[in-house]
Parts: C-alpha cells; structure tokens; sequence
C-alpha cells in the first residue's frame, strides 16, 4: 500500500519519476513545483531575535532605612549578636535571651544605634519556606529586644531564608550554627560614636 | 520497494512548506511513559561550515545532533539511525530508515546564509506512507543556529504529541559560585539543555527564587536592599529594574499570574507569613489568607482562577488550594511527611511539589485534587520543582550536605531520564514559556 513518494509530493502530477530517475523530468517537475509553490508558500518569517540580555546599568539604591556604618557600630558592641534555634522553631532559648539582654542594655545607652534583625535557616528545609522561618526568628528577636524597651523604629527584621549559610559541615553540626539570628548594627553617626 | 527522492534544496523547502498545513495530531497514544516510544530517525546531513554557527563544525550535523538530544530527552521517542551521513546534494532513500526500525523521519536541512540569516528547512516524515507530515522554514541569526534545531525538535513534539514543545526554552536561575559558605551568586539565564549559560544581574546583595514573566521578558526575584527584604522586578532586556512598593516586611516566593497582570507572593510580618496579590500596574494589594503560621509558595492554575500554596496551618507543611481571590481554601495533599513547594502545571492536570521525609527532600507530582501521589526524584535536597511548557517535564535544584555545588537537573514527568545540567551550577530553576 505504499505509494510512490514523488507522487505523493507531487500532488498530482502524473510523471511516476521515481521508476525513471529522469534528471529532465525532475527539472520539469521542480520548475512546475516552483513556480506553484511560489505562489502558494506561507510566507516564512525570521525568528524575533532573541532578547539580549544586558547586564544591569549601576545602580544606586540608596532609599533604604540604614546607611552604611555597620562595621563601626559593630566595632563598638563586643558582646554576641548572634542567638541559635532549635530545629523549625523560632523561640528563644535561655541563651539567647541572654545575648539579647545584654545587646539591649548596651542599645539604651547607644540610641543613635539601629539593629537589622536577620533571620536565617538550616538548608534541610524547603526554599521559601526557610525565608518565612528566617522572618519568624528576627520577629522573635524583635518581640524580646521591644520588650526590652527598645524603641520598634530602631529595629529592623528580613530574612535570609537558606541563602547565606554559616557552616556548610553536614547534619546537626553544621545545621545547629546555620539556624540563627543575627543583630547587625548599622547608623552610628560621627558625633556620638564614642562608647 | 525503494523510493527516492531528489533532495534539491529549494525544490524539496518549498514542497514541505506547501504541504506543511495538514492537521491533525498523529499517534497521541504516546502519553504515558515509555512503554510505546515512537521510533524516530533524524537523518545525519552535511552542510559544510558556516561563519558563526556551529563553532566551525559542520552546521547540518550539528544542528541534527541537537534535535537528537532534544527528542532523546524526553521519555516519548526511540531514536533509531541508518548509520549512514548524507551528502547535502544527495538523495535522500527512505528504505534503509525503514529498514533500521524509523517509524518517522526528521530532516533538517542547512540552505545556507541568506541576507545574514541562517536558513534551515525542517522536515517530517513517515516512513511507511512516505508521506511528507510537515516542513517549516526556519531563519535565525547565525550565533543562534541552536534555535533553528530546538524549534523543528519542537514541531516534531507537537506534530507526535499534540503539546508545545519545551526545546526552544530559557531557564532563569540563581548561579552560584565558590564554597557553601560566603557562595557567590547572580541571576542567569540558560537554553533549557544547559547551553549559553549568561548572567543578566550581578550587583544585588541577594537574589532569590527568580522567575520569568509569562512573555519571558522580565524576572521579578527577592533581594535584599538597605537592610530590608524586597521584591525586584527586572527588564531582562534593558536591564532596568525597580523595586516595587509593598507592606512592611519579607516579601517571599513572588510569581506572576499567567495574564502576567499581577503577582502572587507571600509577606512575613510579625512572625506570620500570609500570602497576598499584587496588581502590578495599579499597586492595589489583596490579601488572600489570614491563617496563622506560614502560608507561601503560591502558584497560579494555568488560567489563572485558582492558587495553590503551601501552608502549616494544620501542622507541618501542606499543599492548599483556593480560588484567586482568596475564597475555598482547602487542603489537597495528606500522608506520611510534609509537603511544600507546588508549581502547577502550565498545562493542567498535574501539580509538582517537594515531598520533605525522613530521608531528606524529593520532588513529587501529583494530580489537581491531590490524588495519585508519587515521588519522582531521589533528593537528598530537592527543591524549586518548575515545569516545562509542555508540562511533561520538570527542572529542579540538588543540593547535598556538605560543602558540595547545588545542582540544576531535569526529570521526565513520570520520573525517567533524570539528568543534571552539567554546565552550570545553581538553585531555584523557572522553566519559561514557548519563546516566540
């Protein structure tokens, strides 16, 4: 039941070439074949170019809350900044509300002083998930130092999620260090740097 | 019986493309696995060298070797050969593809540079009807002769599936560089099989979960400015970006509706993450759930009624689902574990996720209503589960304990033909649409 393939693509046309293989039939057939199809061919088009992708101009984004004095101000503070969670949970242990006490004593004599809380997790969770714990620790963090009469405009939360670990050693001895809360202090103003 | 068939370029293009509209989809049977894999030929022709394409190599051979590992990718066709090259002024004989089992056969043929362009003809036929199923014409600039084979790969797939095919594709992801800890990282852009891996953005002090707008166009990705967690939205082409106006807090996991109007994120605030919508142009903000603990990882149904999120709302993690307002929200994924990270399939049916166990996290793909369940990776850490636009595959990130690189991989949507993407390491794939 096959058919001829040069029929077939021919549509029609009556020459059976495929037994001939006659070159002049061939060309007679492909001048017909040209001229029809010239007529009848879907215009092709060129794929768009595809998008180039530019690397970003440089920007400079500097409508946040907290110019850039952290490694002064940290240069001030000697105590930890650093609080530990245990696994998926965000409430403080009897260790970090200690770090966060002695953190807020020295933040009420330093009222110039800001603090970006940031949260951070182990990478044995999920993604987007980790961001949301990452936020629930620096809350956490936030909650206590409030408490503590620090003033809620000075203090800041984000969330790093998984992004930026603290150890990369495996299982619970890496993912003790990474489930964290940090208190990086930012806009100390020349003035009253002093301590 | 042999039948020949003189492959005069011009004469052989302009047949194909007259015969090119005949309809329908052929052997759609070929949707489950690889129990009936189509045997497909994709004959090896010359060309010779062209400037720019191929890197110097013979451009005919190069571009069928890509739509060999295009079609060979997925888990629906079986390649066979004839053994045999073909000279690019021969005939082409069906019989000895025939012969090697070939129930179809593709041809791409290299016509040459025209005003700049590379002009390929991409044909398909059948083997035992020889008959010509459907040629197309391709033009593309010399450096992306790739596409030209990509996109006859992908007319191959939609003729055989009835399905866009996934070939001619991007893949926005976080490229990471240097050890676990202090690991650099940029916003990248990659064709679907790993080549022409390109950073698009550099300078952030974070980039996170980026995906594409519905047209390919721009990225919206989570970074972090002035001590704040903030939502980006990028021109991938002028590279212009902004920062877009949301409530206080950390604003997670943000995706573009398939209208590609607004976007659906989560914001933790206070310690309670909820997810909410943004109209982009007007900045109206909605939000969709109150629940307490997290709610994120939202996702659109493909036309753009329905949501499906990851909540802790009765526990550990789950996967929920509502309407795009906010309304009937139930949940659709019980048993053992936890379950988070949905992607709906941009072709319905089907929603991907991440299954986190005892032995770690692994990608699962599961029915709309939650039913047939299954795992499909091996993890240890599998996550960022992004379909393909055919919704018949997924790309996802690996990473392992350890101060290991993060993997980006592939995997058929029935779980075969797991691959990595060798070239690049990275995180949070996001598959795009059928690029125009």
């Amino acid at each position: 039941m096959k058919r001829p393939f040069a029929r077939q693509l021919s549509r029609g046309t009556r020459v059976r070439s495929h037994s001939s293989r006659d070159r002049a039939g061939w060309a007679v057939i492909g001048l017909l074949l040209v001229l029809l199809l010239a007529a009848c061919q879907r215009p092709t088009q060129a794929l768009p170019p595809s998008p180039v992708f530019r690397m970003e101009a440089e920007e400079n984004r500097s409508e946040g809350m907290f110019p850039l004095a952290s490694v002064r101000a940290r240069a001030f503070y000697s105590g930890p900044a650093t609080v530990y969670f245990e696994h998926d949970r965000s409430d403080l242990s009897e260790e970090g509300r200690a770090v966060l006490d002695r953190l807020a004593a020295w933040l009420l004599d330093h009222p110039e002083v800001h603090v970006s809380l940031q949260g951070h997790a182990d990478e044995s969770g999920t993604r987007a998930y980790c961001f949301a714990l990452g936020e629930q620790r620096a809350a956490a963090m936030r909650f206590y130092l409030s408490a503590k009469g620090i003033a809620g405009t000075r203090l800041s939360v984000t969330s790093f999620g998984k992004e930026r670990l603290a150890s990369a050693a495996p299982g619970e001895a890496g993912a003790r260090l990474n489930r964290r809360g940090e208190a990086v202090l930012t806009d100390i103003t020349e003035g009253n740097a002093n301590p | 019986m042999m039948v020949m068939m003189r492959a005069w370029p011009a004469l052989l293009l302009l047949l194909g493309a007259e015969a090119a509209s005949a309809g329908e989809v052929l052997h759609v049977d070929i949707t489950e696995g690889s129990a009936s894999r189509l045997p497909v030929a994709v004959a090896e022709m010359t060309s010779g060298t062209f400037p720019g394409v191929a890197e110097g190599r013979d451009a005919g051979l190069a571009l069928s070797g890509v739509i060999r590992a295009d079609l060979s990718g997925t888990d629906l066709y079986r390649l066979v050969t004839a053994e045999r090259i073909i000279g690019a002024d021969e005939h082409i004989i069906l019989a000895p593809f025939r012969k090697a089992g070939a129930q179809n056969l593709v041809i791409g043929q290299v016509q040459g540079m025209r005003d700049g362009l590379l002009d390929y003809v991409c044909s398909f036929y059948d083997v035992y009807s020889e008959r010509l199923e459907f040629s197309r014409r391709i033009r593309v600039m010399p450096e992306q002769w790739r596409r030209a084979a990509h996109k006859c790969a992908d007319m191959v797939f939609t003729r055989t599936t009835g399905d866009p095919g996934h070939f001619d594709t991007h893949i926005l992801y976080v490229a990471e560089t240097g050890p676990k800890v202090g690991r650099g990282r940029s916003l990248a852009v990659m064709d679907y099989d790993g080549a022409d891996p390109t950073p698009v953005a550099q300078s952030e002090e974070l980039f996170a979960m980026p995906r594409f707008s519905p047209d390919g166009r721009q990225a919206i990705y989570m970074s972090h400015v002035g001590s704040q967690s903030r939502l980006i939205l990028r021109d991938l082409g002028s590279g212009q970006s902004r920062l877009l106006s949301l409530p206080p807090g950390v604003p997670v996991a943000p995706r573009f509706s398939p209208d590609g109007r607004s976007l659906a994120f989560s914001l933790g605030q206070g310690g309670e993450t909820d997810i909410y919508r943004l109209d982009i142009a007007t900045g109206a903000i909605l939000r969709l759930t109150d629940s307490a603990g997290v709610d994120t990882s939202p996702c659109w149904s493909p036309d753009g009624s329905r949501i499906v999120f990851e909540s802790t709302r009765s526990g550990r993690q789950q996967i929920y689902m509502m309407a795009a307002d906010g309304s009937d929200q139930r949940r659709i994924s019980f048993g053992e574990g936890a379950s988070a990270s949905p992607a709906w399939s941009p072709r319905g049916g089907y929603i991907a996720f991440t299954h986190i166990g005892a032995d770690g996290l692994r990608i699962g793909v599961m029915k709309e209503d939650g039913s047939r369940s299954r795992l499909v990776s091996n993890g240890p850490l599998d996550d960022s589960p992004s379909w393909a636009p055919s919704g018949r595959a997924l790309s996802f990130e690996r990473g392992h304990p350890g101060d290991g690189p993060s993997e980006i991989w592939m995997i058929n949507r029935e779980g075969t033909g797991a691959r990595r993407i060798a070239s690049v390491d990275g995180v949070a794939p996001d598959w795009s649409g059928v690029r125009p």
